[in-house]
């Protein structure tokens, strides 16, 4: 059949696009495009990759690009301001080096937030999938101990633990993880609650699926979007919590450094070097924002109910 | 209305009883053996420490030692002398009775009369925060709602955003710099203030003889810790408010107002405002359960002698009947803002049927 004519394939193609067409695209591929289109969330993940691989390339590029290490102290370099010789953004109370802390401490305080919130999503996906899907008394007691911890301020429950644990870096995600599931708990619930009743899921029962085949393979990639979503704002949300608590004292224990307890060392020494608080504040800021406004994005770019 | 208030609160009984239990487990996890937490005396003699262990009940099982420091154990009798015979009753009245034990810190005082000194200053500051950090969310989410797509809009979005990243003890550090340090120094030379800080830079009072003035004589100290900690409401609420203000001013009754030819201000006031107002009362109950919990952080920046303060302060010393007390009664406080903001919101919708 020889090609249509152009003026038939304009037609055609505004056919289809009254009719409200688009050629075979899952949510995830709309998603994308207009994910490209979004600038300011363009930025946010532009700014955030930069970050991430200057943490993962920390050791490489403070040891073999700017020749400091994070440990080497130096009684006579104390202080030193931005772009001091040798040291690009100066140092801190001890003499060591400002940017080659910075670096390791972001590898940790990131680290941080990525690892507790992939936990606290895993728990709460579980437990809310096997609430929601049950139902019953199971459900009864888990609403019940949710309702409970939630009554809990978050604050006070994390600076008591972490009082009582000394945490390092691998035990405080821990604690995040088992204080921060909740959230995504009711969120997991709520949903599976409604999508058990579909007829897709009766379908694969129809088909012989198990429970846990339903719960996992079925229910869970359904909302898996809004999950996406909420994992960019629980790893902000952790982020910001783990420099609360260094703040207060009861973080990550120096010398191992992470922004938190970086910006809570700084400011005894706010007068003499003010870049030892503004510095890694401004990071943190930075990466709780990208991380926020990435969320916004997706929340705008993953709406089923959007059409463009 | 009295019946669901009624209801609200035996509902929140299960929640207490699980929030003891999960207290009393956390403590369970503390270092060194309960007898010199109990005592925090290290000089106690070796005889007198296994006296008191077993009249504490340390080595009753888990339930029997919660159900002693839940109700008390002067219903029960205990081995006071430690010779295997149970032959006295109990001292111990429980914390449902209002025996939350001793404080190891202020030695012997009471841990409920210790909160009730410090509650006054806690509620004082929050009840500021939310009026400042509500009103002035309200009114940035309605200007830019009015404001829709134009640069005010999109900029009170960035700032919405970066209200909620900001770590609160960051920014309330920058204004205290601001305030304290650099203002006052930049301004000096032309004649304004005398490069002391503008403001007082922590405290609730001045310290003067005889306690504190009463409120309206220390309004300056109020300032900076209420405005650094309305940030975050203001940037939540603003975005609640102009999102329930698009919604309700594409309702029906609105055109009808529009098409019954009233002045736009009397729509958007009148009609609109009112009416978007109702389902943000929802988030009030959120908005007073973060303020209890964020409590620590601008109190212990400002030295704002609240329940925050009091609770770090004893985590510091592992002062931990003041500790468990501070963590409960701020729970209660939490449970309480909750039903009174859906009061409040039921009160305020008249669609809402109790």
């Amino acid at each position: 059949m020889p090609t249509d004519q152009p003026a038939v394939k304009i037609a055609k193609l505004k056919r289809r696009q009254d009719d409200g067409f688009t050629p075979s695209q899952n949510l995830y591929q709309k998603a994308f495009r207009r994910i490209r289109r979004d600038r300011p969330t363009l930025l946010a993940m532009a700014v955030l990759a930069v970050f991430a691989l200057l943490a993962i390339s920390a050791p490489f590029l403070s040891e073999t690009v700017f020749q400091v290490d994070q440990v080497t102290q130096a009684v006579r370099d104390k202080y030193l301001p931005l772009f001091s010789q040798g040291h690009a953004l100066g140092t801190d109370e001890l003499g060591r080096d400002h940017l080659s802390r910075l670096l390791y401490g972001g590898r940790i305080s990131l680290g941080i937030g990525l690892a507790a919130a992939i936990l606290s999503l895993g728990i709460g996906i579980v437990v809310g999938a096997f609430a929601g899907f049950y139902g019953g008394l199971a459900d009864d007691l888990i609403i019940w101990f949710i309702t409970t911890l939630n009554s809990i301020p978050g604050l006070y429950l994390l600076i008591i633990i972490s009082t009582l644990l000394s945490p390092t870096a691998a035990t405080l995600v821990l604690i995040f993880g088992i204080l921060g599931w909740t959230g995504t708990t009711r969120l997991v619930r709520a949903e599976t609650y409604s999508i058990k009743e579909r007829e897709y899921i009766i379908a694969a029962r129809a088909m012989g699926a198990s429970n846990w085949r339903i719960m996992f393979f079925h229910i869970v990639p359904n909302i898996f979007s809004l999950l996406i979503i909420t994992l960019s704002q629980a790893i902000g949300g952790l982020i910001l919590a783990e420099s609360t608590l260094s703040f207060l004292g009861f973080g990550v224990q120096p010398p191992t450094p992470t922004w938190g307890n970086m910006l809570s060392g700084g400011l005894e020494y706010a007068r003499k070097a003010p870049h030892l608080v503004y510095l890694p504040g401004l990071l943190i800021t930075t990466t709780v924002f990208c991380l926020y406004l990435i969320g916004d994005g997706l929340r705008d770019a993953l709406d089923p109910k959007i059409v463009d | 209305m009295q019946r669901y208030i009624v209801r609200r609160l035996l509902q929140a009984i299960p929640t207490l009883f699980g929030i003891t239990i999960i207290v009393y487990l956390i403590m369970l996890l503390a270092p060194g053996d309960p007898v010199s937490l109990l005592t925090f005396d290290p000089t106690i003699r070796q005889d007198e420490r296994e006296r008191l262990a077993i009249k504490r009940g340390v080595n009753d099982p888990f339930h029997i030692q919660y159900l002693r420091w839940l109700i008390g154990d002067d219903w029960m009798m205990v081995d006071s002398n430690a010779d295997g015979e149970v032959d006295a009753w109990g001292d111990n009245y429980g914390i449902l009775r209002g025996d939350f034990g001793r404080s190891f810190k202020f030695r012997g005082s009471n841990p409920l009369h210790l909160i009730s000194q410090r509650l006054g200053a806690t509620i004082e500051l929050n009840v500021a925060v939310i009026l400042i950090g509500v009103l002035g969310g309200l009114l940035v989410g309605v200007l830019a709602a009015l404001q829709r797509g134009r640069a005010f809009d999109k900029s009170s979005r960035i700032f919405a955003v970066l209200g909620d990243s900001v770590p609160v003890f960051w920014f309330a550090l920058l204004a205290i710099m601001l305030m304290g340090l650099v203002l006052p120094r930049a301004l000096e030379p032309y004649g304004i203030g005398d490069g002391s800080p503008f403001l007082p830079m922590g405290g609730r009072c001045p310290p003067v003889r005889g306690g504190c003035p009463p409120i309206h004589a220390r309004l300056h100290y109020m300032i900076l810790p209420v405005l650094v900690s309305s940030l975050g409401p203001v940037a939540g609420w603003s975005r609640f408010m102009r999102a329930s203000m698009l919604e309700t001013i594409n309702s029906d009754y609105i055109r009808t107002a529009q098409a019954k030819g009233l002045t736009s201000r009397g729509v958007w006031i009148r009609h609109g405002l009112r009416n978007a107002i109702i389902p943000l009362m929802v988030f009030l109950g959120p908005l007073i359960f973060g303020l209890i919990g964020g409590s620590v952080i601008i109190e212990r920046i400002f030295s704002w002698p609240g329940i925050g303060l009091l609770l770090f302060d004893s985590v510091i010393s592992r002062d931990y009947p003041v500790v468990m007390t501070s963590v409960v009664i701020g729970s209660i406080l939490a449970i309480l803002g909750y039903i009174a903001a859906d009061i409040l919101y039921a009160l305020s919708d008249p669609r809402v049927r109790f």
